[in-house]
């Protein structure tokens, strides 16, 4: 049995900050397996690994939520679209979706997809990708699963996010390192050579990358799918957060105005899409999951400026909760002005809407049921899953 | 005669925030990106304790925090809204 130490807080955590600490103390210290933060919000009770120094990692937990709710302010979350209808199914799927081999882990935040998990999966990628590539005129790309750290530098994305940074590392040119990798696993981790790359943690960088440090000829959408990688410690769970995942994004590059028209045109295409989809489902002011560095600052001009909505889909299994499957994201000149792509006399405004495919497909299937020939028939229709 | 609003405001934008000496009142503070998005909040906690005014989601807008001058506005609508009560 694990020890358990109950660490008092400086300042309670907030109501509305109960999700992004909860998130957050996964990564506080690899010694802590499990944490509870108390109804009332003043501590957090975590459980130890054996062996692990109870100072040590109460110390983390306190610094990492002190950091969180300094300054914190109380920004109400915005709603500007929802379809509230209630779901036809509410039992938990996870148990019948493994048992049918639709979907089994490889390990946490592993998933292997198979058969209808597969066709409802694809089914979503061809119906967005079509709106984007129809519509808005998306140009398709196919974008590699490494990037280079120096282009995640330019874009500060480890100072954002450095708790969900994936490296990956080659061995190092040099006989005894090659040796050492074949014969003696033991050594490998001492004959690595990097970290000059990471596993993308999203797609739209590598569109910043593609058109760095030139002008912009003209205004220019671009839609590419891609494996993405996040860690996320101990919070994997289900479909709904995976360490590798796939992520349809539509990126828009050009004048601030069409930037943003476009952001919001895709709101109005997401509710039409959730409407045919039959789906419980919201859009709604959000912030991303900055580390504690930048996370009240950055939480704070995220939700005042709404510069991220996120499509939050119910999960019926568990009255109350939902995930997100879609961010429609403005960065304004930010990305521009980081990566030199000049437009108009200043920089490029950036904006871009992502899915996570399989989140969205465990979506309907935790609404719809876990047997797809029981969907109602508008719903496969949408998808074009009769063939 | 006491420092304007407008004053304090520079002299915190430039002293504490390393804004360049030569922003003007009315100098697009976001836009040129001048002012970044982490920033927002410091200038919201130095209007509230300089001034003992609350500010609100909607007062940090970034139409609202587009210029000194704009900044300034929230402010006197806070201090009016507090000498009303």
């Amino acid at each position: 049995m694990s020890a358990r130490v109950t660490v008092p807080l400086a300042r309670s955590v907030p109501a509305d900050l109960r999700a992004d600490v909860a998130e957050r103390l996964s990564h506080a210290a690899s010694g802590v397996v499990g944490h509870e933060i108390a109804a009332d919000g003043s501590s957090v009770t975590i459980a130890l690994a054996e062996g692990a120094a109870p100072e040590a990692a109460a110390a983390s937990v306190s610094a990492l939520v002190d950091g969180m709710t300094a300054r914190h302010r109380d920004v109400p979350r915005v709603v500007v679209f929802e379809h509230r209808v209630t779901p036809r199914h509410t039992e938990a799927v996870w148990d019948e979706l493994v048992a049918g081999g639709l979907v089994s882990l490889e390990g946490a935040g592993l998933a292997t997809l198979a058969g209808d998990a597969v066709d409802v999966v694809e089914a979503l990628d061809r119906v967005i990708t079509t709106i984007a590539r129809g519509a808005y005129g998306a140009r398709p790309r196919q974008y590699p699963t490494l990037i280079a750290t120096e282009a995640l530098d330019r874009a500060h994305y480890f100072s954002s996010f450095p708790h969900h940074a994936t490296f990956a590392l080659h061995v190092r040119d040099d006989l005894d390192a090659i040796d050492a990798v074949a014969s003696r696993p033991e050594t490998r981790a001492g004959v690595l050579a990097g970290p000059a790359h990471v596993l993308s943690p999203a797609v739209c960088f590598h569109a910043y990358v593609e058109l760095r440090d030139r002008p912009l000829a003209e205004h220019l959408a671009l839609t590419a799918r891609g494996r993405c990688f996040r860690w996320e410690s101990r919070n994997f769970e289900t479909l709904e957060r995976l360490w590798d995942f796939s992520l349809r994004e539509i990126i828009f590059l050009g004048p601030e105005g069409w930037v943003e028209d476009q952001r919001r045109a895709w709101v109005d295409e997401t509710a039409r899409l959730v409407e045919s989809l039959e789906l419980d489902a919201w859009i709604e002011t959000a912030n991303d999951p900055f580390f504690i560095g930048n996370f009240v600052a950055q939480r704070y001009f995220q939700l005042v400026s709404h510069t991220k909505y996120e499509l939050r889909l119910a999960l019926p299994y568990a009255p109350g909760r939902s995930l997100a499957a879609a961010s429609y994201n403005l960065h304004r000149d930010y990305f521009g002005r980081s990566f030199g792509i000049a437009e108009g006399g200043g920089f490029a405004h950036t904006s871009c809407v992502g899915f996570g495919l399989e989140r969205f497909a465990w979506a309907l299937f935790a609404q719809h049921g876990p047997d797809l020939r029981g969907w109602p028939a508008t719903v496969r229709r949408a998808l074009s899953l009769d063939g | 005669m006491g420092e304007t609003i407008e004053e304090a405001l520079r002299r915190f934008l430039v002293g504490e925030l390393g804004l360049p000496p030569e922003v003007a009142v009315d100098s697009p503070l976001a836009e040129s990106g001048l002012l970044v998005s982490a920033q927002l909040l410091e200038v919201v906690v130095f209007v509230e304790d300089t001034y003992g005014v609350v500010m609100r989601p909607v007062d940090a807008v970034p139409e609202k925090m587009r210029s000194i001058a704009t900044i300034a506005g929230v402010v006197r609508e806070r201090l009016r809204e507090r000498g009303a009560a």
